[in-house]
C-alpha cells in the first residue's frame, strides 16, 4: 500500500509544510518540560502516523513533524540542524536504513541519545530489543505493560551496558491487535522527552505494518 | 568532574587508573571532548553485528582537534596502559561501525580534525585530514569550480576518505581501488614521534602527494588495517574529470549468466576499455538498493525462495545479475571504447544494455550512475530495509575474475545461508584480475535466534571458503582474530613483532586484524 505523506499529516492536522508546529487538542503547553524545541522524525507511513499521535497524546507539545527518507541532502540539513542547534531534541520512528543514518549523524554532531531501540512485528506480536541507557527500564516496563494490557503479544529484550540482558515475552491473548506497539513507543517517547510524569492510556491505534524500525531520543 | 563507577573498563585497568586517566585527558582536551556517559557513548556502541552491543562498547570516547592533542593522548595512555580505537568519522558500517574491536577500548574520535589541507587541480591530488567527508570534500570541488572528479564508497556523502583508505576500502570509478590511490601519510606513533611517509620526511619537498615510494622500505601498507599508528592526515590522487562520462548497465536474466560475464569483462577491464570498477550486482542487492522490501513478497522466515527471486524479477524489470560500468574520456574515446565494448556485449548473445538515456531517473541506475561519476548519496543503504532489523555484516572473499571461481564462489556462499535461513544478497566489485565478492549478510537483531543463525552463518562462511582456498579482504571487528588465522602463523608472527618494536604497551587498538600482544603468545 502507497501511504501518502498528505494522509500522515492531515491525520495529524498540522500544516502541509510538514515542518509546522502541533498543538494536540487539550494539552497543556508547558508540559514539554524545560522549553527545548522537541522535532519527531517519521516516514511516510502508517506506523509513522501512529507514532506521532502517541507522542501527542502523551502531551509532547510544540512537536515538530518531519517525514524523512535517506535522501542524503534531507539528512545532511538535519545533521548541520543538530550540529547547530541549542536545546533540541529529537524522538523518532524510522525504517532501519533512515534509522541508522539519523542515529549515526547524531553522533557525527555530538548529540547524546537517550533512548535507541529495533522493532519488529511478528506473527506472534511485536519485538523490540532495547538499549537502555539512562535507567530508563521502567519506560520499557511500561511499554511491556501497555502491550500485554492490550493482549498484544511481545518479546522485549533490555541490553545495558555492563550487565546481562533482561527479557519479557507474552504470547497474544485473544483477538489481540499486533500493531498497538507503534503508538505505544510513540506515547513513550513523548513522554519522555517532555519529562512528563504520569503516562496516560496510549490508545490502541492499530497499525497494519510488516516493516521494522528504529526508534530514538536524541539530545543536543 | 567525580564519575560514577564505570561498569565498562579497559583491560586489566582498575576503576581508580581509569579515573586519573580520564582525569588526565580532561586536562588535555576540556570537559566537553571526554564523553564518558552512557547517553554519549550509545551512538558509539551501535553495532550491527551478530553479538550484544554491550560485547563492543567502548568505556569512553574522546575528541581531538590537533595532531598535539593526540600526541598528548598517546602519552596518558601508555602512562596509565590505556588502550585506544581511532576513528576518522566512524561509519564502518557492517564493519563494526564506531565501535571498537575490544570492550572497553576508549575512542578516539577525529572527527573534528577536518580541515581539507590542499587540494591541487595540476596535479590533482588532495591531502585532507581524518574528519575531512567525501560530501564536503565534493562541494569544496564544486564550490571552486574544479576540473576534478572523486571516488568513494556507496555512503559517500557521510564517509571519509582517510577512514575508507585505513580499512582498504573500494569504490566505483577508474580510480576506485583506494589504497592504490593513496599517496602520502602522516603518522602519530605510539611514542608520540610524527611519520610521513614516502616524500614527506624530505624538508622543504614538494612531492609527497606525487611520488609515493620514496626512499628505502615503502611503508604506507602497514598502516591500513593495523595498529602500528594514528594517521592524521592523508594524500591521495584524484581523477581529472572527463569531458563524457557514460555509465550503462547489462541486465541478464539467470544466475549462470555469472560465467560468461566475468569472462567477457575480465579482457575488457585489463585492457583499460572499461576502466572503473565495474559492479555485478545479484536480483536482491539490486531490490534492497531500490528500496523493495521482502515482506511485500513474503513474511515468513528463513531464506527467501528462489521463485520470489524471479518474480522479483519480473516484476521490476531487474536480473540475476545486473552489470554497472561507465566509459570516460573525450567524446572520440568514448565513441570508440562504446562500439568495443556494445559489440562484445552482442556477441555474448545475452544480456539486456540499459544506457541512461533509457533509464532517466530510475534507481538504482541513478545512484550506480552517481558512483561511478562521483556524485555523492546514500541510496544503497536500502539494503538494510531488505530484511530489517539491524543486522548486517559483510562477507567478503576475494576471488580470480575468472568465472567459474566466481559462479563456485556464489554457489558456496548461497548454499551457506540458505541453510541457516538468510538471503544471497552479493555483488562483485571487479578489479583487472580479482574480484571482492561482496555479501551482506542481513539479519533481525530483535530475533535473538536468528542472530544466533547469522553468527553461526558467519563462521560457516569463512571456514567454508578457508577450505576451498579463499579468503576475506576485509571483516567487522567480531571476526579479525579469526580471519587473521586465515592468513597463517608467520605472517602473524611478523606482525607481532612489529607491534612489539612500535607500541610496546599495546595501547593501539590491540586486536586489530588480530594483532594484540596481551593475546597473541608466540615470542
Ligand atoms: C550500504 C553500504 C554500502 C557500503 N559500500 C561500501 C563500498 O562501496 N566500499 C567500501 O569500501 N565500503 C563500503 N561500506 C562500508 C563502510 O561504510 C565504508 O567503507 C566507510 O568508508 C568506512 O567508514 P569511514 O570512512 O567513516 O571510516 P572509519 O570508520 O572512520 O574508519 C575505518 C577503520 O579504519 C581505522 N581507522 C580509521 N581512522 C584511522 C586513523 N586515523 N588511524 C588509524 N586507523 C584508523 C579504524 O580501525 C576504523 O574502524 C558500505 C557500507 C554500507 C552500509
Amino acid at each position: 500500500m502507497r501511504w501518502s505523506r498528505r494522509a500522515v499529516l492531515k491525520s495529524l492536522a498540522i500544516s502541509s509544510a510538514g515542518l509546522a508546529m502541533a498543538r494536540p487538542r487539550g494539552t497543556v503547553a508547558s508540559a514539554s518540560g524545560d522549553g527545548r524545541r522537541l522535532l519527531a522524525l517519521v516516514n511516510d507511513d502508517p506506523a509513522g502516523a501512529a507514532f506521532l499521535r502517541g507522542a501527542m497524546a502523551a502531551g509532547a507539545v510544540l512537536l515538530q513533524a518531519r517525514i524523512i527518507s535517506s535522501d542524503v541532502q534531507a539528512l545532511l540539513a538535519l545533521e548541520r540542524e543538530l550540529r547547530q542547534a541549542d536545546g533540541l531534541r529529537v524522538i523518532g520512528l524510522l525504517d532501519d536504513a533512515t534509522g541508522t543514518l539519523v542515529v549515526d549523524l547524531a553522533r557525527g554532531a555530538g548529540a547524546r541519545i537517550s533512548w535507541l531501540a529495533q522493532h519488529a512485528t511478528s506473527t506472534e506480536g511485536s519485538r523490540h530489543l532495547v538499549f537502555d541507557i539512562d535507567r530508563t527500564e521502567d519506560r520499557t516496563r511500561w511499554l511491556v505493560d501497555h502491550l500485554y494490557a492490550k493482549g498484544a503479544g511481545y518479546q522485549t529484550v533490555v541490553q545495558r551496558r555492563g550487565e546481562s540482558p533482561k527479557q519479557w515475552s507474552s504470547g497474544p491473548r485473544g483477538a489481540a491487535p499486533p500493531g498497538v506497539w507503534p503508538g505505544a513507543v510513540g506515547h513513550l517517547l513523548g513522554s519522555l522527552a517532555t519529562s512528563t510524569r504520569a503516562i496516560r492510556d496510549a490508545g490502541s491505534d492499530n497499525v497494519v505494518t510488516h516493516d521494522k524500525f528504529v526508534s530514538f531520543l536524541i539530545e543536543v | 568532574m567525580a564519575q560514577q563507577n564505570n561498569p565498562v573498563l579497559p583491560r586489566g585497568v582498575t576503576q581508580a587508573t581509569f579515573e586519573k586517566a580520564l582525569e588526565a585527558f580532561r586536562a588535555l582536551l576540556g570537559e566537553e571532548n571526554v564523553l564518558a556517559q552512557p547517553s554519549q557513548l550509545t551512538p558509539y556502541s551501535k553495532v550491527m553485528m551478530s553479538v550484544e552491543n554491550d560485547a563492543h562498547a567502548p568505556s569512553a570516547a574522546l575528541t581531538v582537534s590537533s595532531v598535539e592533542q593526540v600526541q598528548g593522548v598517546v602519552r596518558i595512555c601508555n602512562e596509565h596502559k590505556i588502550p585506544i580505537w581511532p576513528i576518522s568519522t566512524g561509519r564502518n558500517f557492517g564493519y563494526g561501525s564506531a565501535a571498537p574491536v575490544q570492550r572497553g577500548q576508549v575512542i578516539l574520535d577525529l572527527k573534528k580534525m577536518n580541515r581539507i589541507l590542499k587540494v591541487d587541480p595540476d596535479m590533482c591530488y588532495a591531502l585532507v585530514e581524518p574528519g575531512v567527508t567525501y560530501q564536503q570534500l565534493y562541494d569544496y570541488i564544486e564550490e571552486n569550480n574544479l576540473p576534478l572528479m572523486l571516488s568513494f564508497p556507496a555512503p559517500s556523502a557521510i564517509a571519509s576518505p582517510l577512514g575508507n583508505i585505513m580499512d582498504r576500502g573500494v569504490g566505483y570509478t577508474p580510480y576506485g581501488e583506494h589504497f592504490m590511490m593513496q599517496c602520502g601519510m602522516e603518522v602519530v606513533l605510539a611514542n608520540g614521534d610524527i611519520y610521513r611517509t614516502g616524500m614527506g620526511g624530505v624538508k622543504g619537498s614538494n612531492t609527497w602527494q606525487i611520488f609515493k615510494w620514496g626512499f628505502g622500505p615503502t611503508l604506507d601498507g602497514m598502516f591500513t588495517q593495523a595498529n602500528y599508528g594514528i594517521v592524521t592526515k592523508i594524500g591521495f590522487w584524484l581523477m581529472p574529470k572527463p569531458p563524457v562520462f557514460k555509465p550503462f548497465e547489462v541486465i541478464f536474466e539467470n544466475e549462470e549468466d555469472i560465467v560468461d560475464i566475468v569472462e567477457m569483462l575480465r579482457p575488457l577491464r585489463i585492457s583499460g576499455t572499461i576502466p572503473n570498477s565495474v559492479v555485478i550486482a545479484n536480483v536482491l542487492w539490486e531490490a534492497g538498493s531500490a528500496n523493495v522490501r521482502r515482506q511485500t513478497y513474503t513474511t515468513e522466515s528463513g531464506h527467501t525462495p528462489d521463485e520470489i527471486l524471479k518474480k522479483i524479477q519480473r516484476d521490476t524489470g531487474m536480473g540475476a545479475w545486473n552489470l554497472y560500468a561507465a566509459l570516460y574520456g573525450t567524446q572520440e574515446q568514448v565513441d570508440a571504447d562504446w562500439k568495443i565494448v556494445s559489440e562484445a556485449f552482442k556477441r555474448l548473445g545475452k544480456g539486456r544494455i540499459v544506457t541512461q538515456e533509457e533509464a532517466g531517473d530510475k534507481q538504482p541506475f541513478k545512484y550506480r550512475a552517481q558512483l561511478m561519476s562521483g556524485v555523492p548519496n546514500l541510496q544503497e543503504f536500502g539494503l538494510y530495509n531488505w530484511r530489517g532489523g539491524g543486522g548486517s555484516m559483510w562477507f567478503a572473499p576475494v576471488s580470480e575474475a575468472r568465472g567459474s571461481e566466481c559462479e563456485k564462489q556464489a554457489r558456496l556462499a548461497k548454499r551457506i545461508l540458505h541453510k541457516h535461513g538468510l538471503d544471497y544478497v552479493a555483488e562483485f566489485i571487479v578489479g583487472p584480475r580479482d574480484m571482492h565478492h561482496v555479501v551482506d549478510v542481513l539479519f533481525d537483531r530483535t530475533n535473538p535466534e536468528e542472530t544466533a543463525r547469522a553468527d553461526a552463518c558467519f563462521n560457516e562462511l569463512l571456514d567454508e571458503f578457508e577450505k576451498e582456498g579463499y579468503a576475506v579482504y576485509r571483516v567487522n571487528t567480531r571476526f579479525q582474530e579469526r580471519v587473521a588465522r586465515s592468513y597463517g602463523t608467520v605472517k602473524r608472527d611478523v606482525e607481532h613483532a612489529i607491534k612489539r618494536a612500535l607500541d610496546p604497551n599495546n595501547i593501539l587498538a590491540p586486536g586489530r586484524s588480530g594483532i594484540d600482544l596481551h593475546t597473541y603468545n608466540k615470542v
